[in-house]
């Protein structure tokens, strides 16, 4: 039974994690190296909670004992009696490898070790551990309190009791898991890919234009947001780096090969709705 | 542009069946030769079937009746190579389940007569749709979208990522598609999805958009259950 979770990384997907778990009951550990982005996290928290209030999802009773469950700490000591960690910190694998390490040296032997890495292995973080069978991939999507999905990722080593818990968790935390095989972008960030890299295509084909091309997206196919529309908002340069994952981890398969269109916005800092221009302009 | 819309409508059977539906509910009627108002060629499944039944409609009909064909699978461009009056040539983007949508891709070629590009238009509002012209391309603009997102779940499946329904539910929740690319790809029939991937790979001649063999195996297995 999972009593206690740490969630290392107070950043928008840490802290996402955080309110959820805390609103399904479950003690919160919230851990960052810098107060600063630990404040900033708790900040989130507290205004998407405001928010449900406001929207009368929750009550301000219900808002309140949320937050209160949420602990906020530098002190990565004081999640050592977590039963799973959930690591939402830089998307970089020595950061990652090295932060495991200090788990597996600070944790109980029985919990867990989750991450909420979007591009990285679950394999080769969990051999950088001395518990390779209890380290799993639970990656939640943005923004967590939002989207109901979790993939839920079976490395090489991880034991089918970690999967289960890891499952069992995120339904706990009102999540729909899905679990899938440790494979570079695993489910969602995979088979997604076409959709911008085939409207990208067609953009530079000059088969129609970004406009067109999301109306058709849109109004034949039934898509709530066209490709381009869905880049801006992402950002851009997210999605293009999330390619640039894929493309590279699958030692360059053409069917994920990115576009120059998209590599010359980025590089011209036109990255979408965060920069007020990306394939459409926007109002400041 | 006649007001009695009498429309002759050859194809795959599927796009037959669901055009011509969609066609009596909008109050035309469906008839077997001339005359016609115009004619609907909805073949996607084979280009050697395509040409036989535009020349057949060639040879029906006099040149003034428009052909409106769907320019997925072959190109309009290589299409109009085969007619003796190419003026009376305009493409649509017939794909199974994209009929519901209210829009209707079209395309032309520089040849296509002003009048037979307005038929199409029309025709689309006979529809209930807007149509929207985009440069003639093998695959269009969502066939091409949509089949390859349902190839990469193939892909997917084929390395054992997932199976389909986790598949599906993955990219309804993850990132809100209206349907599973799976569930998706059975409702459009697997032979659709792989004829326009087979379609693009040999009009790009690229590998980008070779077939998956899982895809194309499964596709196999509809064909021979009939």
């Amino acid at each position: 039974m999972v009593n206690t979770i740490g969630i290392i990384g107070a950043g928008t997907m840490g802290s996402g994690i955080a309110e959820v778990a805390a609103a399904a009951r479950i003690a919160v550990f919230l851990n960052d190296v810098s107060e600063q982005a630990l404040a900033a996290g708790m900040a989130r928290i507290k205004a998407s909670l405001n928010r449900a209030v406001e929207k009368d999802r929750i009550t301000a009773v219900a808002a309140t004992e949320i937050y209160a469950r949420i602990h906020p700490t530098v002190k990565l000591d004081e999640l050592q009696n977590a039963d799973v960690i959930i690591e939402a910190v830089l998307e970089d694998m020595q950061t990652k490898r090295e932060l495991f390490q200090q788990l597996d040296a600070l944790l109980k032997p029985e919990a867990l070790l989750a991450s909420n890495t979007s591009s990285l292995s679950i394999t080769a973080l969990a051999a950088a551990t001395g518990r390779p069978a209890q380290v799993v991939g639970m990656h939640f999507f943005n923004p967590p309190p939002v989207m109901k999905l979790v993939e839920v990722v079976r490395g090489k080593f991880t034991s089918d009791e970690t999967v289960q818990t890891g499952v069992e968790l995120a339904q706990r935390m009102g999540k729909t898991p899905v679990v899938c095989l440790d494979t570079p972008g695993f489910i969602v960030n995979r088979v997604a890919r076409p959709f911008y890299g085939e409207a990208l295509r067609l953009l530079g084909e000059r088969v129609a234009s970004v406009e067109v091309i999301d109306r058709i997206v849109k109004e034949e196919g039934g898509f709530k947001m066209g490709p381009f529309e869905l880049m801006d908002l992402i950002g851009i340069d997210v999605n293009y780096a999330v390619t640039q994952s894929v493309y590279e981890q699958y030692f360059h398969e053409p069917r994920f090969r990115p576009h120059s269109i998209q590599r010359q916005m980025v590089e011209a800092g036109t990255l979408g709705r965060k920069t007020n221009k990306g394939f459409y302009t926007y109002e400041t | 542009m006649p007001t009695q819309q009498s429309i002759i409508i050859l194809g795959d059977p599927q796009l037959v069946g669901e055009y011509s539906g969609r066609c009596v509910e909008r109050g035309c009627s469906i008839v077997h030769d001339a005359p016609a108002a115009f004619a609907l060629e909805l073949t996607n499944l084979s280009s050697e079937r395509k040409r036989d039944n535009l020349l057949r409609l060639e040879s029906m009909l006099p040149p003034s009746v428009a052909i409106l064909s769907s320019a997925v699978t072959v190109s309009l461009a290589e299409q109009a190579a085969w007619l003796k009056h190419p003026s009376r040539l305009v493409g649509i983007g017939a794909f199974p389940t994209l009929l519901q949508g209210s829009l209707l891709e079209c395309v032309t070629t520089p040849q296509t007569a002003a009048d037979v590009r307005t038929a199409a238009e029309a025709f689309a509002s006979t529809l209930g749709k807007s149509a929207v012209f985009v440069e003639d391309s093998v695959g269009m603009v969502m066939p091409r979208i949509l089949c390859m997102l349902i190839n990469e779940a193939y892909f997917a499946m084929m390395e054992g990522v997932a199976d389909d329904a986790a598949i599906d539910t993955a990219m309804k929740l993850g990132t809100n598609y209206p349907h599973g690319p799976v569930e998706w790809a059975h409702r459009i029939g697997l032979p659709h999805v792989v004829a326009v991937l087979n379609a693009l790979q040999r009009y790009f001649g690229e590998d980008r958009y070779r077939c998956a063999p899982l895809l194309m195996k499964a596709a196999q297995c509809v064909r021979a259950e009939g």
